[in-house]
């Protein structure tokens, strides 16, 4: 797949593929063109680009498919979460009527049974006193809270993919924390396919089975994670993981005596 | 990067070179009020840079304000070399200005477009009236930083954001600062620049005898860069003490939980 800026390659020869139940991570720093992979595969690149080359889901093509057939598949079979819910997030709508709003759009689900799966979904990403949840506007809530509700909408639809663009970024370490093991436990659940984006190594190597190294607009290496972030051939992938690991070792008694 | 064995607290005769005591502050009024510090006591030595750790909501940007002077306590007393500092008196200020500097989280807001690079690392020279050749001080704050003296002709746009983190580290250099308070110096940074910002820091401390002041949620950075560490939660410190000891073997459950929090690669 690349991606194209008048006439301008933006992206070129990038090349993965996820298996069923697996769990991708897109890394790269910025400028890389991680977030515009993501972007392209939910056929949502910004105005002026345009994507070439092939991006499969189960087998079918979904480049060059029109925008009413695409929308059939966003939301309902790939799902997204990004990194400030709050901007995902209508800020004049109640949290209720936000997680019900994909199952109205893509689902038979009405009245009571839309209700009681929206009750589910809470359950699934971990939040309680839903009652007054389901009442609250988006910036009533607190980050860690925007976060879940941003994921229990995406999963709305039981969807195939669930692509996830720095979803903890701008999230407490211990948030991020909770976060990170709620994904965990819902990928286990609903075995949903996970693609996610991110600069920050240590956080990936949390969920990611496979890497995708990413820097300037290509794919610098592959390969699953274990393997990349003890070993990693590249130059380029060599001296991030180096630099992550300065900037997030902590220090033990042994190094400093 | 192991520091020279500096006076602990007890032992100096030096006063410490900024100290809160007691201090509480609390925005609002009446039924409004809100307290978001309650109390707090730290010193900062020379030799003995202090990491302040704590999540959104801990008290940390108060904390730096008042540690710049920028507001004051509603009660307690900040204290700069062993007396209390009082934003009235100019000469003290202006010494207390040349003495601790600032250096903010993102350089892209922090620094003029319109300003060369020579005109920014001016600006404080002049301010401060900071006596000696400025041009030649103006070439050896840019070595200081890693850059060339021949981009003083440029200007913020031309440059990388690691390298506008430089500049902006640079200007804080200019007036011959003891203590550089430090907000998120290097987070909003890609991670291969950030571990050479952290590079520089250590660097500084280690040739220019800089004490550092990091005011983080980042507690690998201040393990890395820091003598001494504060944990803040909820407006209060809950643990401090050398970095080695409240970073290996934390007594306080907030500190271990915040410990086991952070991410860490394999291997």
């Amino acid at each position: 797949m690349g991606i194209e800026e008048a006439g301008r390659p933006r992206l070129e020869d990038v090349s993965w593929e996820v298996p069923t139940g697996g769990r991708l991570g897109l890394i790269g720093e910025s400028g890389s063109g991680k977030s515009l992979t993501a972007q392209a595969v939910l056929g949502l690149l910004p105005e002026g680009m345009h994507a070439t080359g092939s991006i499969t889901l189960d087998g079918e093509e979904l480049l060059g498919r029109g925008e009413r057939a695409l929308r059939a598949v966003r939301g309902r079979r790939i799902a997204m979460v990004f990194q400030e819910p709050l901007t995902a997030l209508d800020p004049l709508m109640t949290v209720g009527r936000q997680i019900a709003g994909p199952l109205r759009l893509h689902t038979p689900l009405r009245g009571a049974a839309a209700q009681r799966r929206v009750l589910e979904l809470l359950e699934l990403v971990a939040l309680r006193e839903s009652e007054r949840i389901l009442r609250s506007y988006p910036w009533e809530l607190s980050g860690g809270q925007r976060q879940r509700v941003a994921l229990a909408m995406a999963l709305a639809c039981e969807p195939e993919v669930l692509i996830a663009d720095e979803p903890t970024t701008a999230l407490d370490v211990t948030l991020q924390d909770e976060i990170l093991t709620l994904l965990d436990a819902m990928i286990e659940r609903t075995g949903v396919t996970l693609v996610f984006v991110s600069h920050d190594l240590p956080v990936v190597a949390r969920v990611a089975e496979d890497l995708v190294v990413m820097r300037k607009g290509k794919v610098v290496e592959t390969g699953p994670a274990a393997r990349l972030l003890t070993s990693p051939t590249s130059v380029y992938a060599r001296s991030l993981v180096t630099a992550a690991r300065a900037v997030t070792a902590l220090p033990t008694r042994e190094e400093k005596r | 990067m192991t520091a020279t064995p500096a006076p602990t607290a007890g032992t100096t005769s030096q006063p410490p070179l900024l100290a809160l005591r007691e201090v509480h502050r609390t925005y609002g009024h009446g039924a409004r009020a809100n307290t978001v510090l309650h109390g707090i006591d730290l010193e900062v030595h020379a030799g003995r840079s202090l990491g302040i750790v704590g999540e959104s909501g801990a008290g940390k940007s108060t904390i730096l304000s008042l540690l710049m002077a920028l507001s004051s306590p509603s009660a307690g007393q900040v204290e700069f070399r062993g007396a209390p500092l009082r934003r009235a008196r100019a000469s003290r200020m202006r010494e207390f200005r040349r003495s601790v500097q600032l250096v903010f989280q993102d350089p892209r807001s922090s620094l003029d477009p319109r300003m060369s690079v020579d005109q920014i690392l001016r600006e404080p020279l002049e301010s401060l009236v900071v006596p000696g050749d400025h041009r030649a001080r103006v070439a050896e704050l840019l070595e200081a930083v890693g850059l060339t003296p021949d981009m003083a002709a440029r200007y913020p746009g031309e440059f990388s954001g690691g390298q506008r983190q430089r500049i902006a580290i640079a200007r804080t250099l200019a007036p011959s600062p003891q203590v550089l308070v430090a907000d998120e110096p290097a987070s909003a940074l890609d991670v291969s620049v950030r571990a050479q910002i952290i590079e520089l820091l250590a660097q500084l401390k280690d040739e220019l005898g800089m004490t550092l002041v990091m005011v983080s949620h980042d507690i690998a950075i201040v393990g890395r860069l820091c003598e001494e560490t504060v944990i803040l939660h909820d407006g209060r410190i809950v643990e401090q003490g050398p970095t080695l000891d409240v970073l290996t073997a934390p007594k306080d459950p907030y500190t271990q939980k915040l410990l086991a929090a952070v991410p860490q690669l394999p291997g």
